[in-house]
């Protein structure tokens, strides 16, 4: 007969662990396991509801779209910030280029959506990789620079390489058809773009606990000591690369795909530093915090949008002029802010809390 | 030939202004080991005051400009203390990226005072136009290039002739070893961000005359990225070779590449020159070599 404080600590806090296996699984206690199938039923409830016209709207279904696409490419984001510990004031341009890929690929040749997306993912790791070679002689603050260089690089060509691009005109991208199905309705685009990030998700966590992360993580802590034990570390910095950048890819592609159209400015350099935001509000090196980050960093400039447009309606028509440079002081703003007080992000606080409440109401567990 | 002499000649006189912007940088990247991203913002904000001061309340130029520069360095010193006080004895790179957001935040700041369209912005300034035999040099990039060398040699004898240089060059060398020295590191790298403030606004000034004033100005400070990396991040002197370069080769890439049908080519040519510069040398010209494992 199990005692009571075995029981609930086999649930909720589960904090011996028998081995590395146990230490490393996805889901370590059946309290987040059966947490994350809740969540997986809400979210098809949900989807349910609105079919018979309750509940969330295509508005609703379009931010919540547009919270996957920007989780896609950040978790890329985060594996190289946060793991590999190389920063990269380029994510934007990656996804543009797979943004732009996938685009040409559907107007230009005709290529089904599905394949079109592999393709920019598989455009964007190839940039990934190239940006990824001054990694071979340089590190820290100068490797940032080189991928601010290349960000400024592929602003360049997108805006003035008509040809192809069609400058700052954009490409316009048709309905996308999934397998012969369109995804026409933003519920319907959610719910192959929720599956995706899932997937991609679930990828990106196998990853982190395979030996490539282990070895990330080495290369992140101490790159010589990393070197000492035998990891190559410039292969893994360019796999880092190359990985983060395929999320940009199909990150890009997949938001091409949600606006129908790829036009230059939403893979500007202010867009590589909201990404930075996202991960860093977050937390570093830790993937669900990259969920969270997203989730507030994407939520902040929609409730400023309802903000401004209800003091607009509200008082003064002329207040829109606002939004811009508002949503420019809160992205800057919460960089300062979680960089000076809560350098752990929101999962450093998740963490917090959950541990107070693990071990209420004891000040702490004596072993 | 003559032609390419000319297009030199102009390129070098704009160089002059991203020396300063340079040596701006690299001040600040000795004392803290921190890059300052911000520095276009604090470009614009110090040519705004100075716009305020001159242009809106008609105080003489000559008292306009100090004090204008004296303001400038005021809100260098706040942002110091507000933000880059608070990360002392954090990862360098952390402050890098605060000056990241503060440049947004900052950018935010001048669009809600001053708003984002352009001030006409003119200085009456001597005409001093040199227009020897085929060569033209209009007179507002020789007052940029003059005042800019001025600038630059005032900090170098700041730096190099005066207590408090010595404090500043001690702090940089070693910080622990400034402390112990009695030396007050927090108060220096005030000093520094104010000293380097002011230069920006200097820089800001002399680049809003050549055209007038805007926000989206911001974006010349990005340049000194190429001049510090091509000079050498440590560098004094290789702020001023780099900015020469990168001058001289935005004049190049505008007179001779853009008309073969690349527009807007000047804008990225410095990066260009910048990424085949950290691969062939990337400590650039005259940096420090640190020999380390990568």
């Amino acid at each position: 007969m199990r005692s009571l404080s075995e029981w609930y600590n086999d649930i909720f806090a589960s904090t011996a662990v028998a081995s590395y296996r146990e230490d490393e699984r996805i889901f370590r206690t059946r309290f987040m396991r059966t947490w994350f199938v809740i969540f997986l039923c809400v979210v098809a409830a949900i989807n349910l509801a609105s079919l018979f016209g309750v509940g969330a709207n295509e508005y609703h279904y379009f931010i919540g779209n547009l919270i996957l696409v920007n989780l896609i490419s950040a978790i890329g984001l985060q594996l190289l910030v946060g793991f590999t510990g190389l920063l990269s004031l380029g994510h934007a341009a990656f996804m543009g280029v797979g943004a732009y890929t996938s685009a040409l690929l559907i107007t230009e040749v005709g290529c089904p959506f599905s394949l079109s997306i592999l393709a920019g993912g598989a455009a964007a790791a190839l940039c990934g990789l190239i940006v990824g070679i001054p990694s071979l002689r340089i590190k820290g603050f100068y490797l940032m620079v080189a991928t601010l260089a290349f960000q400024f690089v592929i602003e360049y060509t997108i805006i003035h390489w008509e040809g192809l691009t069609r400058g700052i005109r954009g490409i316009e991208l048709p309905t996308p058809h999934l397998f012969g199905i369109p995804l026409e309705k933003n519920q319907a685009y959610f719910i192959f773009v929720f599956l995706l990030a899932v997937f991609f998700m679930w990828g990106a966590k196998n990853l982190t606990r395979s030996k490539i992360g282990r070895a990330f993580i080495a290369v992140r802590d101490n790159d010589i000591s990393a070197e000492i034990i035998g990891i190559p570390i410039f292969r893994y910095k360019l796999m880092a690369f190359a990985v983060s950048a395929f999320y940009a890819g199909v990150g890009g592609a997949v938001f091409a795909g949600l606006l129908r159209t790829a036009i230059p400015e939403d893979y500007v350099f202010l867009n590589s530093i909201i990404f930075l935001a996202m991960v860093l509000v977050g937390g570093l090196g830790r993937l669900v915090g990259t969920v969270f980050g997203v989730i507030f960093v994407t939520l902040v400039p929609v409730l400023l949008d309802l903000l401004v447009s209800y003091i607009a309606h509200a008082f003064d028509p002329n207040f829109t002029v606002y939004m811009g440079p508002m949503k420019e002081l809160v992205f800057g703003g919460l960089i300062i802010l979680f960089i000076i007080f809560e350098p752990e992000g929101l999962v450093g606080i998740w963490i917090r809390l959950r541990d107070y409440f693990k071990i209420w109401p004891l000040p702490y567990i004596s072993e | 030939m003559l032609d390419l002499l000319q297009t030199l000649g102009s390129g070098v006189l704009v160089g002059l202004v991203y020396a300063l912007l340079g040596l701006c940088v690299v001040i600040i990247f000795k004392a803290s080991e921190a890059f300052n991203f911000a520095i276009g913002e604090f470009l614009v904000i110090g040519s705004f005051l100075f716009y305020v001061l001159f242009f809106d309340l008609h105080i003489p130029f000559i008292l306009a400009l100090p004090l204008g520069l004296l303001l400038a360095a005021a809100v260098g010193a706040l942002v110091e203390r507000v933000t880059i006080k608070p990360l002392l004895g954090r990862a360098p790179i952390s402050m890098t990226i605060v000056t990241l957001g503060l440049g947004f935040f900052l950018r935010a700041c001048v669009q809600l005072i001053w708003g984002s369209h352009t001030y006409s912005f003119f200085l009456d300034l001597p005409d001093i136009t040199v227009e020897v035999g085929d060569f033209l040099f209009l007179s507002d990039p020789i007052w940029a290039g003059i005042l800019a060398i001025l600038t630059f040699v005032l900090v170098i004898v700041f730096l190099f002739r005066t207590r408090w240089g010595l404090a500043i060059r001690a702090t940089s060398e070693d910080q622990a070893k400034a402390l112990a020295f009695g030396i007050n590191a927090r108060f220096i790298l005030l000093i520094v961000w104010a000293l380097s403030a002011l230069c920006i606004a200097v820089a800001g000034i002399m680049i809003s005359n050549f055209g007038a004033l805007q926000v989206g100005m911001g974006f010349v400070g990005l340049r000194a990225i190429p001049v510090v990396l091509i000079g050498g991040m440590d560098s004094i002197g290789g702020a001023l070779v780099g900015g020469i370069i990168v001058g001289m080769c935005e004049a190049v890439a505008g007179a001779y590449i853009e008309p073969l049908g690349l527009v807007g080519f000047k804008d990225v040519a410095p990066y260009i020159l910048l990424l085949l510069v950290l691969f062939i040398r990337p400590y650039g010209l005259f940096g420090t070599v640190r020999i380390e494992r990568v």
